[in-house]
């Protein structure tokens, strides 16, 4: 297995997402966040209790997982380039 | 329904703007995300693909969550959000019947509280009670799908400060011989206004029934 192909690897700095997992990760995120934005709007299309709870809490975690993913994703980059 | 009433309640029918703007603002971001993981990854990854990344993940869809929350917030206050429990169909049901005598139903038919009526008896007032009656409320919707008890019933005592915030100043009130006598047992809720021999039947007994 080539070292592009390992989720995490080693650079000068600390861990860093192996190139070949950032795609995977920006896509997982990607498909997270869609997730939540479609339970929000069928809160707003349809109104009812279990639809808010849903798009408040299972909405509200799948976004924030998306942008620790993103966040993640964007340590990595920086630290692959040597900014940080 | 009343013609007076039907002008009033179109008022609020149909998507608020607000509404309108975060299902907008959804599509703009899906649409958005979708285009750029779905082209060529070498495209991806240049720099303004990957901004606009960072500007719908940490801008625009955060802030369509704020949006729709203090959205969901302030329109789960209604009373037809609060209908929309089967197990509240009875109280809803009473509350709006005009032959009705119950404190709830006179409260609102005569409006004694204009807007949001469940809500407003069933939330303790300042920013803590809203959250508090939000928290209950996700109590009651859990409580309803696990299974409850039934007839269903209040939590917790019920907090006099609720009908005192308004009937507290008001003179007649104050006048009243048993208000005077048991003024300080009334206001630290040791005595209910509710109940006893005193302010009987808010809701009828059995509304818990008509589902």
């Amino acid at each position: 297995m080539s070292s592009n192909n390992l989720p995490l690897s080693r650079v000068e700095g600390g861990w860093t997402i192996g190139r070949g997992w950032t795609r995977k990760v920006v896509i997982i995120g990607g498909v997270l966040n869609i997730l939540a934005l479609l339970l929000i709007i069928l809160s707003v299309v349809n109104f009812t209790p279990v639809t808010l709870l849903a798009s408040v809490s299972i909405g509200g975690a799948l976004m924030g997982i998306a942008i620790i993913l993103y966040v993640i994703v964007v340590i990595s980059d920086l630290r692959r380039r040597g900014v940080i | 329904m009343n013609p007076f009433e039907e002008s009033v309640n179109a008022v609020g029918n149909g998507l608020p703007l607000v509404g309108w703007i975060i299902i907008v603002l959804s599509i703009i971001c899906i649409a958005l995300i979708i285009r750029i993981l779905a082209q060529d990854p070498k495209k991806t990854e240049k720099p303004f693909g990957k901004w606009l990344l960072l500007l719908i993940f940490f801008v625009l869809s955060p802030m369509i969550y704020l949006l729709n929350f203090s959205n969901a917030v302030e329109d789960s206050k209604t009373v037809e959000f609060c209908n929309s429990c089967h197990i509240m169909h009875g109280y809803v049901n009473d509350i709006k019947d005009p032959d009705s005598e119950h404190l709830a139903s006179l409260h609102y038919q005569y409006r004694w509280i204009a807007h949001d009526q469940c809500f407003n008896c069933h939330s303790d007032y300042g920013l803590s009670g809203n959250a508090k009656a939000k928290l209950t409320g996700i109590k009651h919707v859990w409580a309803y799908y696990t299974g409850f008890e039934t007839p269903i019933k209040l939590y917790e005592t019920y907090n006099n400060q609720i009908c005192l915030n308004c009937h507290a100043p008001v003179a007649a009130f104050q006048e009243t011989a048993e208000h005077e006598e048991n003024a300080s047992e009334i206001m630290s809720s040791e005595m209910s206004c509710l109940g006893a021999d005193c302010h009987v039947r808010t809701h009828p007994d059995e509304a818990w029934r008509d589902q």
